[in-house]
């Protein structure tokens, strides 16, 4: 018995490994790299307060912290169709992790922004700086020191919640090992060793976090 | 006359903090603005700056007019680009060291190349005697020496003018001489100044003229030497504690 588990423990290793490498972890970077985009984008319109894009922004938001991940997939995939609308399984699940984790992190990002003392704002204009120039030279690079830490742990917990998308037949990591379960009735084994992967993968994001807040740090104050 | 403001207002809510202020400053001078706490300097200063926008007053930098209530951004960045404002929280860029922060300015808004800016940055930071430091981030700083960055900022782009706004209220005591130091020496050379501060001693002996504020208008204004000897109004002599008046 136990030699046939640790047999096809290893044999199905890299059959889960594989759709780690080759789903989750990009439709993890490329969610993140878009909702990254997203969540400076819309900090920096909040922050500005632009009129009506602000309301807009602060509706998006409202909609999406608001409603569940998996709420947002279906209506995404199995909704849409209906009105003609139709989008393979990946580029469905990119498109609600982005605008998803957009959401937050653009909560994150205003409040870091706000954070950065004003001053320094006005000490930009008045060296003949323009409002663009000090945001991108100026305030972004504190605010995202700032907002670093909160940042990985949502990228950490991304990494997590792409296993929903084998709800919506994305095969990534979850959906291969219950197909590997479905043929070998071994759940605990399997879902224990995905387990095993989603925990190496969460690992060597939260040292390439210490890594990066090491980086970043060089001007913070150490109690800052 | 260098710059001149016309009739400058300026209010928050109820409160009318500028009633109409004129005021002019001359090429070379170092005028010191003095004034009671709430006398409204500080708004003065960041309206003669557009930090604030006035609600109504007049501009003459050079000779050329502008309505200050109707500025360009384009105006107001040019202008920025001729003079420099020294806060009393010194602002310095908190993610850039001493030299990037004098250099940051003259790569970015003025487009030097990085070798050209590095080179004024280190006089600039020559001048306030701290070269030694020009690797240290703000944290790393006493009080006394980001003061002395943000001169080091303010001068490197050859301002026609340099506002300074209270430059030694935020220090502990000890550290305000090596401030008032370098200013000093500024004037010495002839840097055109208008200097917000209440440090009375420092404006005897290096201002050339006096400017005394109250309750938002200019109580009285002129040369040093008469302000703090023979001032016209009463309220002058008694803020100053001139004698035998
Ligand atoms: N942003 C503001 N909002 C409301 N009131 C202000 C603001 N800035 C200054 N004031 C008020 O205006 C008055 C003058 O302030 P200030 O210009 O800072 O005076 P000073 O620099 O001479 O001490 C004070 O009563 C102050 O409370
Ligand atoms: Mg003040």
């Amino acid at each position: 018995m136990s030699s046939n588990w640790l047999t096809l423990f290893i044999d199905s290793f890299p059959k889960i490994l594989i759709p780690g490498l080759t789903r989750t972890i990009p439709l993890t970077v490329i969610s993140f790299s878009i909702a990254m985009v997203i969540a400076v984008l819309t900090a920096m319109a909040q922050y500005a307060r632009i009129p009506i894009l602000s309301q807009i922004i602060r509706f998006y938001i409202w909609v999406f912290r608001g409603t569940p991940l998996l709420v947002q997939l279906f209506i995404v995939f199995y909704g849409l169709p209906r009105v003609g609308i139709l989008i393979d399984p990946f580029p469905a699940a990119v498109i609600v992790f982005s605008l998803n984790e957009g959401a937050y992190d653009s909560e994150t990002v205003r409040a870091a922004l706000e954070s950065v003392p004003i001053g320094q704002m006005e000490a930009g204009y008045c060296v003949g700086m323009t409002y663009m120039q000090i945001m991108r030279r100026i305030l972004l690079p504190q605010a995202m020191r700032t907002a670093f830490p909160s940042l990985s742990n949502s990228l950490i917990a991304m990494v997590k919640s792409t296993s929903l998308a084998a709800n919506i037949t994305v095969t990534e990591m979850f959906m291969t090992t219950q197909r590997i379960v479905a043929r070998t009735y071994e759940p605990l084994l399997l879902y224990l060793e995905v387990g095993l992967i989603y925990l190496i993968f969460s690992t060597l994001l939260t040292f390439l976090q210490g890594w990066g807040e090491k980086r970043l740090g060089a001007y913070m104050e150490k109690e800052a | 006359m260098l710059l001149e403001v016309k009739n400058v207002k300026k209010h928050f809510k109820s409160l009318d903090v500028l009633k109409g202020i004129d005021l002019s400053i001359d090429t070379g001078e170092a005028a010191v603005i003095l004034g009671p706490s709430g006398a409204g300097k500080t708004t003065l200063l960041r309206c003669m700056n557009f930090l604030e926008t006035p609600d109504s007053g007049e501009l003459i930098f050079e000779g050329q007019r502008y309505d200050m209530t109707h500025m360009s951004k384009k105006e107001i960045r040019n202008y920025h680009l001729q003079t420099a404002f020294v806060f009393q929280s010194f602002n310095l860029f908190l993610n850039k060291t001493a030299l990037q922060n004098v250099t940051e300015g003259l790569i970015i808004a003025r487009g030097l190349d990085k070798n050209q800016a590095e080179k004024k940055g280190l006089e600039a930071l020559e001048r306030v005697g701290l070269v030694t430091h020009k690797d240290h981030f703000p944290h790393q700083l006493s009080g006394g020496q980001q003061q002395r960055v943000a001169i080091a900022r303010a001068i490197a782009a050859d301002p026609k003018i340099i506002f300074f706004d209270e430059p030694t209220s935020a220090l502990d005591p000890e550290l305000t001489g090596e401030v008032l130091s370098v200013m000093r020496s500024l004037a010495d050379d002839g840097m055109t100044m208008a200097i917000v501060t209440h440090e009375i001693e420092f404006a005897r002996t290096v201002s050339n003229k006096i400017i005394f504020m109250e309750n938002g208008v200019v109580v009285e204004s002129g040369p040093t030497a008469k302000m703090f000897t023979n001032p016209d109004k009463e309220r002058t002599a008694a803020f100053l504690k001139v004698t035998g008046k």
